[in-house]
């Protein structure tokens, strides 16, 4: 379909620039809206913090008590049968189901990512930065997770486990 | 026999015209397409969890999995 005969179009040029542009926008604001709405009102009964290291996990448990624990991965050596190799952890995240809980991820040294996939969870542990994330999780069980963000030699050796118990 | 003639186009205006039609049609087209998966894929599975959790209990399905030994810290 060729038009050899080019001539003005400007009626056509306008619509087509201008109706997409109103168009973006109609998707983007209540985009926006949506997003922000996802970050106000939780009112999480818990709270633990997440500090990732090289090559591991440490959590705060400081709301009731100061319980504070380290969590690494399980060496081939020490797995037992039912283990799962690369993602069981000496000390899992133990936390209660029904209840929104919220996680303050931070780093002591370089760039990691607290993941749980099967939970809908990812979140950047950054030095010097405080992320946050809240999860209400409907389901007991065991949910494994990796750690997301390149962080060294050991990056897919320290694996997140929590355990949700009503 | 002679050969059958098709109609002239109507050449002026082509692309227009073409435009015209093609955008009406994915018009309707994508809201077909999107009133399709509202109801046929996103109202289905939102029925498929509110029926799960309806009668869902949280403590028989934690008991076997407590007794089928998967948790460190309830044994």
């Amino acid at each position: 379909l060729t038009n050899t005969s080019i001539s003005d179009a400007q009626e056509m040029e306008t619509i087509w620039t201008i109706l997409p542009a109103i168009i973006l926008i109609l998707i983007a604001l209540p985009s926006l809206r949506i997003l922000y709405l996802t970050d106000e009102i939780n009112d999480p009964s818990f709270t633990i913090k997440s500090i990732g290291h090289q090559w591991y996990w440490t959590y705060e448990y400081t709301d009731y008590g100061g319980l504070i624990f380290n969590s690494y991965m399980l060496p081939p050596l020490f797995l037992e049968p039912g283990d799962l190799r690369l993602l069981d952890v000496d000390n899992r995240v133990v936390l209660p189901v029904e209840a929104p809980v919220r996680m303050m991820i931070t780093s002591q040294d370089v760039l990691h990512s607290w993941t749980v996939p099967s939970l809908g969870l990812k979140t950047d542990a950054i030095p010097g930065r405080l992320n946050q994330t809240t999860f209400t999780a409907t389901r007991p069980g065991v949910y494994y997770g990796q750690c997301s963000e390149i962080c060294g030699a050991n990056h897919s050796f320290m694996p997140i486990v929590l355990e949700l118990i009503p | 026999m002679a050969p059958e003639v098709l109609p002239k186009p109507r050449m002026r205006g082509l692309l227009a015209r073409r435009l015209r039609n093609h955008m009406a049609v994915a018009f309707v087209l994508s809201l077909g397409v999107a009133a399709l998966y509202k109801f046929r894929v996103a109202d289905r599975r939102k029925k498929a969890y509110a029926d799960f959790y309806r009668n869902y209990d949280v403590m028989k399905d934690f008991e076997e999995m407590r007794k089928a030994g998967i948790f460190q810290s309830v044994k």
